[in-house]
């Protein structure tokens, strides 16, 4: 029964939604308003339930002592609340300065370890035909060939010089090039599949008001 | 703070806090985990406070939008009344948003109205691309044919159009497509670590106000 | 060559005292800069810190350098290595020079102007000047050491105390100049000692001068020609002067008749906003600021430049300076044998005004510190430079004369009030045809994507797809697992994309399930557990763990320790410190990422994937970011790639599971091939029409 009635107010919400196509109007910043406010309230609800009750208050409350640490974090909570007030505003920026130096230091560790070694190591690649054959030889040629110019294309600018400056500036600029080009293979790949991406969103919304909306009619 | 000890400790904070987090990516020692994990849980926390200082921030705007009859304010009620029915409702339950009531709006409401919220973006996406693609350079023909190629090697029809479509989608999405975004990705990385180590040796004071 | 820092007087090199006011020069090697006060070295034109001109304006001309006999000069000229004279009573050879630098040295840095070249002819305003006694009774001595410059050259200014009979012998001996051809040069005053008011003049002059003397020498223009020496009213004197003015001052304009005028134009010195004269109109071919190029051609015969072309009144624009250009009985530069000058364009802003001009008088004011300390109307120097009153000043951007009709609309449109409450035009919808063809892309990708749903089997290709190598990678990797591994799912997407990866995750679960492995869920997004929750999966083998908050500082701590992290699940029932035996992620056989952003895959590769012994990776993910996680495939940080309904397609034939409806039904692959086909048919079609209208040149 609950699933019946469900499914019409989705399908009802999802018409509203649609109605956008014709332009705006109350009734999709209606269904607009109602999606904020219940994700809001949802993800409230999720972070008090899975974090802040048992890993924050239910500790503080049931043995204060055996984690008198939890005092660290409850404070700087309050700190951190402490913004929404003018007067404490100030007070706040010590929590941020906390967090600010976590994640600074989990992305440059995560990034170094993470990012460039690997992708720095996997970029090695045997482009030696008798190997690997001339196919896989020339894609790893391209493959190489694509990271560094792209890497180029982002670091360096070329301008004009005189004598080895006009060599080097020269270099430069045919990479950037080059670099320029296989960034645009990406963007054009990322293009086509983010349309497919889109495409199937929108599939999925209709067949829902195809399909379902009449299953649940019968 | 506006005493220089203020802003002194604030920025010992961060790159002390900083600094101990960094250690353990090259340091294995027991207890310089203990304390990261520490730290980290108090992140954490902090981090779903800061979720629900902007919750604050959000009912603040909408309630001043209300008093003010500005424009709008009639929607801000709507948005105010859903937020607290999910809170009061989830709230009222011990299992929270596993309660059948929120996870019934979780899935007759909220879902289908993100869901149809990005699915719009397939009719962006098609009025762009015909009136915004064009061509005018080298570069954008190059996105143009991997685009085309991609788009219609992705499916089945394009194996209909040209036998070999699918795999030049696949030799372009392995090879030309994947060392530009590794070099996009080693861009960026980069600069992340460059950025991070500015705030860590207290160049950067992103926080300073 | 050390300059007296107290009456600037140039002094040889190793002088211990001035020889002009016996100051002590002893330990003097610097010059205070006026515009700064920063210390330059002695030598110095020019000061290092604000590049302010140390030495004063003095005019140009190789041959004919009129000497600068300036009042308590030295007692004779200097020689070459700037030997000052002893008793100050002859002028150094080396303040002749002063003359002689050029107004363009300031550009060029010019070093010391050449010492030794001997004028044997003076300015009339340097004539005047010896004769003049100095208006007020302050001598150079009383201005501020610190503030006064000694700048080469400098002459001295005429002291307060000097009379007629103090005027040295030499400097009452100097004759009115000769100084240019009858045509150039006007007649050289008669000077006359005493008058206080031929120091202004004089400085009048030497402006103008500085600022019209061309680069190549031109005979010096004197001072205004003075028959008398006029009295001690400037502001009377100096039309009068203009009048008689020799070459160099072709637009003396009066100076503002008050000192509130003078505050007016002073302050409006630039960009001068000027009110357009009411009673003049149209043609007028003037521009305020001199045209690029204009100013470097050497002034012909006779022909204003083009700065000065911007400040005549309407209609007195001659070409040639003639009758046209006198005005209210102002002679023309010509008749008073003045020769138009070219100056360089760095001083085109100090152009004095037009000619014919009525200058409001000033006041006789005394210099008291600085510089022009014990001048008297030394603010009349810069009244010369740009006398325009208020109330005839004209708009900076006036018409060109080259462009009549232009100009006749630009000085329209000036001269039209503003509105002060304008009312913006409505910004315009997108121009109906490409509404419509908004429309049209609309409603042929509704109809591609209807279409299967209505008649089925009329796609070629049907849902038939290649299985990309992830996509059997992962397939393979999975079907490795056996039934006591533990495998980790993370749901890291939100509702928004959950029709898109609902069905490739629903596929994978479907598989982990006939695998009968323990599956730990969780998510790294709020709504990731909930989405999670819908799936069917057999309680005893699943376990929710629920929303893991921080993002990457959350999969970090996870990849840390596992303990402690979840201690309820996503039903709020409590969770054991080892839920199905995993203590660390170590335990864990394989992790399952199912994502719609590369953000979170790369937090996963970061984090997780940089733990010694960390388990495999793979990841299920929007067919949107697959291009940009597709490196971490290829360097091995996921061991397996799934994106998009076509991938979910491709795992179900990989790992040879029935074929499900999915989210998209039946007819969701042809649905989405008959899409892509419009898609691209539409960017064909735009790019056609656009190349079409370019070549064919029909307009868009």
């Amino acid at each position: 029964m609950s699933e019946a009635i469900g499914i019409w107010i989705s399908a009802l919400l999802t018409v509203m939604v649609f109605s956008y196509l014709l332009g705006d109007n109350p009734l999709y910043r209606l269904a607009e308003h109602l999606f904020i406010g219940t994700a809001i309230g949802y993800a409230v609800l999720v972070a008090y339930y899975s974090l802040l009750r048992p890993k924050l208050i239910l500790p503080l409350v049931q043995a204060p002592l055996d984690n008198w640490t939890l005092v660290v974090p409850l404070l700087l909570s309050g700190l951190l609340l402490g913004r929404l007030n003018r007067r404490w505003h100030r007070l706040g920026i010590v929590p941020l300065a906390f967090l600010l130096g976590v994640g600074v230091a989990l992305t440059i560790g995560g990034a170094l370890f993470g990012s460039l070694l690997p992708q720095i190591l996997q970029t090695i690649v045997s482009i030696n035909p008798a190997a690997e054959g001339w196919n896989v030889a020339l894609s790893n040629l391209i493959l190489v060939a694509g990271t560094l110019s792209a890497l180029f294309y982002f670091y360096f600018t070329a301008d004009s010089g005189t004598g080895l400056g006009r060599v080097k500036s020269g270099f430069v600029k045919a990479w950037r090039g080059i670099g320029k080009w296989f960034i645009m293979v990406t963007f054009g790949a990322i293009f086509a599949n983010t349309v497919m991406a889109r495409v199937s969103l929108l599939i999925g919304r209709l067949q829902f008001l195809i399909y379902e909306l009449p299953k649940s009619l019968r | 703070m506006k005493s220089r000890l203020g802003r002194s400790l604030v920025t010992a904070i961060t790159i002390g806090v900083g600094l101990l987090i960094l250690a353990n990516f090259f340091v294995r020692n027991d207890l310089l985990s203990l304390v990261q994990q520490t730290l980290l849980d108090w992140a954490i926390i902090l981090a779903a406070i800061a979720l629900i200082l902007g919750v604050f921030n959000v009912i603040g705007t909408h309630l001043r939008k209300i008093r003010g009859r500005q424009s709008g304010w009639l929607y801000s009620i709507f948005l105010l009344a859903a937020m607290g029915a999910v809170i009061i409702v989830g709230l009222a339950d011990p299992r929270g948003p596993a309660s059948p009531v929120v996870s019934w709006i979780f899935q007759y409401v909220q879902i289908p109205l993100e869901a149809t919220i990005f699915s719009l973006l397939a009719f962006f996406v098609a009025s762009a691309a015909y009136r915004a693609f064009r061509v005018r350079s080298v570069d954008s023909f190059i996105m143009l044919v991997v685009g085309l190629i991609v788009l219609l090697g992705q499916v089945p029809i394009g194996a209909a159009i040209w036998g070999k479509l699918a795999s030049a989608k696949d030799w372009l999405l392995s090879y030309p497509s994947t060392g530009g975004a590794r070099g996009i990705i080693l861009g960026a990385a980069l600069g992340a670590v460059l950025t991070g180590l500015r705030v860590l040796l207290g160049v950067d004071r992103p926080h300073a106000q | 060559m050390i300059y007296c820092p107290s009456c600037g007087t140039a002094n040889k090199s190793g002088s211990k005292f001035c020889n002009q006011c016996g100051h002590n020069l002893t330990g003097v090697s610097k010059a205070a800069c006026p515009a700064c006060g920063a210390a330059n070295p002695t030598e110095n034109l020019f000061c290092d810190s604000c590049g302010a001109k140390l030495a004063p304006l003095v005019t140009k001309g190789s041959e004919e350098r009129a000497e600068i006999k300036g009042l308590s000069l030295p007692t004779k000229p200097l020689d070459e290595e700037g030997q000052g004279p002893l008793d100050g009573e002859e002028m150094p050879a080396a303040q002749e020079e002063e003359a002689s630098v050029p107004e363009d040295t300031a550009k060029e840095d010019a070093g010391l102007p050449e010492e030794g070249e001997a004028e044997e002819e003076m300015p009339e305003w340097l004539l005047r000047l010896r004769a003049a006694s100095p208006a007020s009774g302050e001598q150079p001595e009383e201005s501020a050491p610190s503030e006064t410059p000694s700048p080469e050259d400098w002459g001295e200014f005429p002291s307060e105390d000097l009379e007629e009979a103090d005027v040295p012998e030499w400097l009452q001996q100097l004759e009115p100049a000769e100084p240019m051809p009858p045509q150039e040069e006007p007649s050289a005053p008669e000077v006359e000692e005493g008058e206080e008011a031929l120091l202004s003049d004089v400085w009048a002059e030497e402006a103008n001068r500085d600022q019209l003397a061309a680069e190549p020498a031109e005979p010096e223009a004197p001072a205004p020609a003075e028959e008398e020496p006029p009295a001690l009213k400037p502001t009377e004197e100096l039309p009068q002067q203009a009048e008689e003015a020799p070459g160099g001052i072709p637009a003396l304009a009066q100076p503002p008749s008050d000192e509130e005028d003078l505050a007016a134009w002073l302050q409006a010195e630039g960009p001068v906003i000027l009110e357009p004269d009411e009673g003049e109109e149209e043609e007028e071919d003037i521009v305020f600021e001199p045209r690029a190029g204009e100013t470097e051609e050497a002034p012909d015969q006779g022909r204003l430049p083009s700065w000065i072309e911007t400040l005549a009144p309407e209609g007195v624009l001659p070409e040639e300076l003639g009758g046209e250009f006198v005005e209210e009985g102002r002679r023309t530069p010509e008749a008073m044998g003045l020769e138009r000058a070219e100056i360089p364009s760095w001083l085109e802003g100090l152009r004095p005004g037009r000619p014919g001009e009525q200058m409001p008088e000033a006041e006789e004011t005394v210099e008291e510190s600085g510089v022009l300390q014990g001048v008297v109307g030394a603010l009349r120097l810069v009244q010369d430079i740009d006398p325009l009153p208020s109330s005839q000043m004209r708009p900076m951007s006036e018409p060109v004369a080259a462009t009549p009709a232009q100009a006749n609309l630009f000085a329209d449109l000036l001269s039209r009030p503003t509105s002060s409450v304008v009312k913006p035009r409505p910004v315009s919808a997108a121009p109906k045809r490409e509404r419509g063809f908004a429309w049209l892309a609309t409603l042929l990708l509704i109809a591609a994507v209807l279409l299967p749903f209505f008649a089925t089997g009329l796609v070629p290709g049907g849902d038939t797809v290649a299985v990309p190598q992830p996509v059997s990678d992962l397939a393979e990797r999975i079907r490795d697992l056996n039934e006591t591994d533990v495998v980790l799912v993370s749901f890291d997407y939100d509702p928004g994309v959950s029709t898109e990866l609902d069905w490739p995750a629903e596929v994978i679960l479907e598989d982990l399930e006939a695998r009968s492995v323990n599956l730990l869920v969780m998510g790294v997004t709020p709504t990731g557990p909930g989405l999670a929750a819908r799936f069917d999966i057999p309680a005893g083998e699943a376990l929710f763990l629920g929303y893991l908050p921080g993002q990457e500082m959350g999969l970090q701590r996870l990849a840390s320790n596992l303990e402690g992290i979840f201690t309820v699940d996503f039903f709020s029932n409590a969770v054991s410190d080892a839920p199905f035996g995993v203590k660390s992620l170590n335990d864990v056989a394989l992790v399952l990422t199912i994502a719609a952003s590369q953000e979170t895959v790369r937090w996963w590769m970061e984090q997780v994937g940089t733990q010694t012994g960390a388990p495999p990776i793979g990841a299920i993910v929007s067919a949107a970011i697959e291009p940009a996680v597709r490196p971490y495939y290829a360097s091995g940080q996921i061991v397996g790639l799934v994106s998009g309904w076509v991938g979910a397609q491709a795992y179900e034939e990989a790992a040879g599971l029935p074929a499900s409806e999915g989210e998209g039904g039946p007819a969701a692959l042809e649905a989405q091939s008959l899409a892509h086909l419009a898609i691209a048919g539409l960017i064909l079609l735009g790019n056609a029409v656009y190349w079409g209208k370019r070549l064919f040149g029909r307009r868009a």
